[in-house]
């Protein structure tokens, strides 16, 4: 019983810690005298969704950092981070600037709002306990992740000369740390490593992303379609119930919540007139965009991705408001947020041994590329048997965001569905780069994983199927000014 | 029409919630375990520990979520006249979202039944895939319960799991051991720790995934292979040799330690018992003396 008391304050220091994050990061958003427009009011579930996933984040980068500097991780710096957390939380949301965070009226007024509100809510119970029911039991959960983890929580930092030991057993020892780190937090609260508890944080994401997946859509669409579309996602099979999505411990379902998250704010960034506002949009997404890389060497690839989508939608999409108004500022913030997030961890993992690391980036030579080509003849067919004849078992995600760009050939060429289209082209052309220059072989590597790659990218997909099949999102990207 | 058609349909429900929860809650769980145990063959042993696995968490789901869904059911019986109206509106709101007819083209036809179509199919693979999630958790209860990891060591090799009993019971927490080995070791130093498990990947394993039942034989240095300096560079306390493949085993080895001979045959409960895999642990002194 006390174990479950320590956990729920955890809990509750986490979305605080998220909260207290969230108002440093997009307090101010909610902007009085524009007309009250409903795309830029942040809405109840959007906050509470987005305070969930940067307590997790907040959780990895504060303890990162800190051990970084010398601090020991453990018990008290567990207790400590949660005690900041529940007092900031609390603060935050009985601060004045709380009244600004306004739930839409037309939300209220929306049946279908309301019944998908209540089906997600019911999908988030069902994923905790089924996460809880299993202790971590998978390869890639118990080999790189909590492994690293346990060390943490014995060793109290970063620094552990066990991490540095290339002999030292343990699966990619350069992978970022940010989930191990998270669940060595809770290690700290609950004085042991019990690595079943840990797995709460899971559906903790899912349940971020699909609240502020619905709430972005719908103060962007319609609360209608944003809460139906936030509904769809929920439940694609491979996120959950799938046992390798978010029912576990691995990072493939967390890489989809941050990056999910990063193209979300971009994509909203890319519909905002408002210039502050559009400027904290872009900084959520880099924040996390490099989130998404602190859990998985992947985010790194998405982050350069998200970065050439934004381009090339300003570049092809015409000459539009939008080319101008996301100038040096959106872009500066995009690159310098994300960056001071990451170098100190790209700096430190350079000591970190590479046994087993795949190193894609170091790999990459033209000579290479040109000498595996040939892959491209399994792996792209296999790739499109995994998006689109695989169906019954991961989604009809694929068919549905290939059915809403062919219906509506005009809307996809609008600035922020041409980011998507591009994002969604860029991360799979990755894999198949991914592909040709791993050391590992072809059929096999790609075989056990390309699943689990595209699990990354769903939100991104269903993102796109909203914004193409939705009224309102043309009046928004294409006449700006005329919403407000 | 429909409000009498809504009245019976809800009446029936809450009626089936009431009594799975009255099963739940009126039958005893060992009742229900005995007649799945029952429904098994007498010689099989592992379809009756599942069996009884299973009943247990179907009992388990009656007793704690009947009610639940009793009290929903309930309330929703007595604000029946609500619910035709909600329902009533959420027609009418997803009838235009869904089914646009301000398109009069092929192409807007096409789209509204591609639109919809999909949709409603992807509603419907959800309830089939959360119902199969709920099933897959009544079938994982038989073996993980509320066990912890550590305890179960779940989703290994069986001879995975007794060398990681045998570590731990014959070396101390804390201590360093190199491990020659031709498996891959990381569920040994995950649940090992904090003893730290170390070992020379091979180059040629260095990227191979293992397959079950030694499928697959990786490449492995044994201890007299090992490069140079490798062995004191790591200062151990203990130095293990493990093999399972069949190009590594050797069958005259697998009785050689005495303590790890004991304990396995204990577990097996069988005096007699000699693994058919290699597991030597000796000290690192013991090791490297000529």
């Amino acid at each position: 019983m006390t174990t479950v008391l320590k956990v729920l304050i955890g809990l509750l220091g986490c979305v605080g810690l998220g909260r207290l994050l969230v108002q440093l990061l997009a307090g101010r958003v909610p902007r009085g005298g524009t007309g009250g427009s409903s795309a830029s009011v942040i809405s109840t579930a959007e906050v509470w969704g987005l305070s969930l996933c940067a307590g997790v984040a907040g959780i990895g980068w504060c303890s990162f950092f800190w051990s970084l500097a010398g601090g020991p991780l453990g018990s008290a710096f567990s207790w400590g981070l949660t005690a900041i957390g529940l007092i900031g939380g609390v603060m935050t949301h009985f601060s004045p600037v709380r009244s600004t965070l306004t739930k839409l009226k037309s939300e209220d007024q929306s049946p279908v709002a309301h019944a998908c509100q209540i089906l997600i809510g019911v999908l988030i119970i069902a994923a905790i306990v089924q996460t809880l029911l299993t202790p971590q039991r998978f390869w890639d959960e118990r080999a790189i992740y909590a492994i690293k983890a346990k060390v943490l929580w014995y060793e109290g930092s970063v620094h552990s000369p066990i991490l540095h030991e290339a002999d030292f057993v343990q699966y990619h020892p350069k992978y970022p740390l940010l989930l191990p780190l998270a669940e060595q937090h809770f290690y700290g609260l609950l004085d042991g490593a019990h690595d079943r508890w840990p797995k709460v944080l899971f559906p903790l994401m899912y349940a971020g992303l699909v609240l502020t997946f619905a709430g972005v859509c719908a103060r962007r669409l319609s609360p209608a379609w944003g809460w139906f579309c936030g509904l769809m996602l929920a439940t694609t099979p491979v996120l959950m119930p799938y046992e390798y999505g978010f029912l576990c411990a691995q990072a493939d379902a967390p890489v989809a919540c941050f990056h999910g998250l990063a193209v979300l704010y971009l994509w909203d960034a890319l519909h905002e007139v408002d210039d502050s506002l559009r400027r904290r949009l872009v900084a959520i997404s880099a924040a996390a965009a490099a989130s998404a890389a602190f859990i998985k060497d992947e985010g790194l690839a998405f982050l350069v991705i998200d970065f050439i989508a934004c381009a090339l939608a300003m570049l092809f999409s015409g000459r539009t408001e939008h080319q101008t108004r996301f100038g040096a500022a959106e872009w500066g913030l995009l690159i310098g947020v994300a960056a001071i997030l990451l170098t100190p961890w790209l700096i430190h993992r350079r000591g970190l041994p590479s046994t087993t690391e795949m190193n894609y980036f170091g790999r990459m030579t033209l000579s290479l590329l040109i000498e595996r080509l040939p892959t491209l003849g399994w792996s792209v067919p296999h790739l499109l048997a995994k998006m689109f004849r695989e169906w019954h078992t991961w989604g009809l995600h694929w068919w549905l965001a290939a059915a809403a760009v062919i219906t509506m050939p005009a809307r996809a060429k609008t600035a922020p569905q041409q980011f998507l289209i591009w994002n969604l082209l860029g991360t799979l052309a990755a894999l198949l780069l991914a592909g040709m220059v791993a050391p590992a072989e072809l059929e096999e590597h790609l075989g056990g994983s390309t699943h689990r790659y595209l699990m990354q990218l769903v939100p991104a997909a269903w993102l796109l199927v909203a914004g193409q099949w939705a009224d309102r999102a043309v009046r928004l990207s294409e006449s700006p000014r005329n919403e407000r | 029409m429909i409000p009498k058609l809504v009245t019976v349909t809800l009446t029936i429900i809450t009626a089936l919630c009431i009594i799975v929860s009255l099963a739940g809650w009126i039958i005893p769980v060992e009742a229900v375990q005995n007649w799945a145990f029952q429904q098994v063959r007498a010689d099989d042993v592992y379809g009756q520990f599942e069996a009884v696995g299973r009943a247990e968490a179907v009992w388990w789901l009656f007793a704690y979520a009947g009610p639940v869904l009793t009290v929903v059911a309930v309330r929703t019986w007595l604000r029946c006249e609500r619910l035709i109206d909600g329902v009533q509106r959420l027609i009418a709101e997803v009838q235009p979202m869904l089914w646009d007819q301000t398109s009069t083209s092929w192409m807007g036809t096409a789209t509204r039944w591609i639109k919809t179509g999909l949709l409603a199919a992807t509603l419907l693979l959800a309830v089939f895939h959360l119902g199969g999630g709920v099933w897959d958790r009544i079938k994982d209860w038989p073996y993980y319960r509320l066990y912890s990891g550590d305890e179960m060591l779940p989703n290994i090799s069986d001879a995975n799991r007794e060398v990681i009993r045998y570590l731990r019971s014959a070396t101390p927490e804390n201590s360093r051991i190199f491990v020659v080995s031709d498996q891959k070791l990381f569920f040994l130093s995950y649940y090992l720790y904090p003893r730290k498990i170390l070992h020379r990947i091979h180059p040629d394993a260095e990227y191979l995934i293992p397959r079950a039942h030694q499928e697959r034989q990786l490449a492995a240095y044994r201890l007299k292979e090992l490069p140079a300096d490798v062995l004191s560079d790591a200062h151990p306390d203990f130095v293990l040799e493990y093999f399972e493949g069949p190009e590594y085993v050797m069958p005259e080895r697998n009785a050689e330690d005495l303590n790890w001979l004991h304990f396995v045959r204990q577990r097996q409960q069988n005096p007699n018992f000699v693994p058919p895999y290699t597991v030597v642990l000796r000290t690192y002194e013991e090791a490297v003396a000529p």
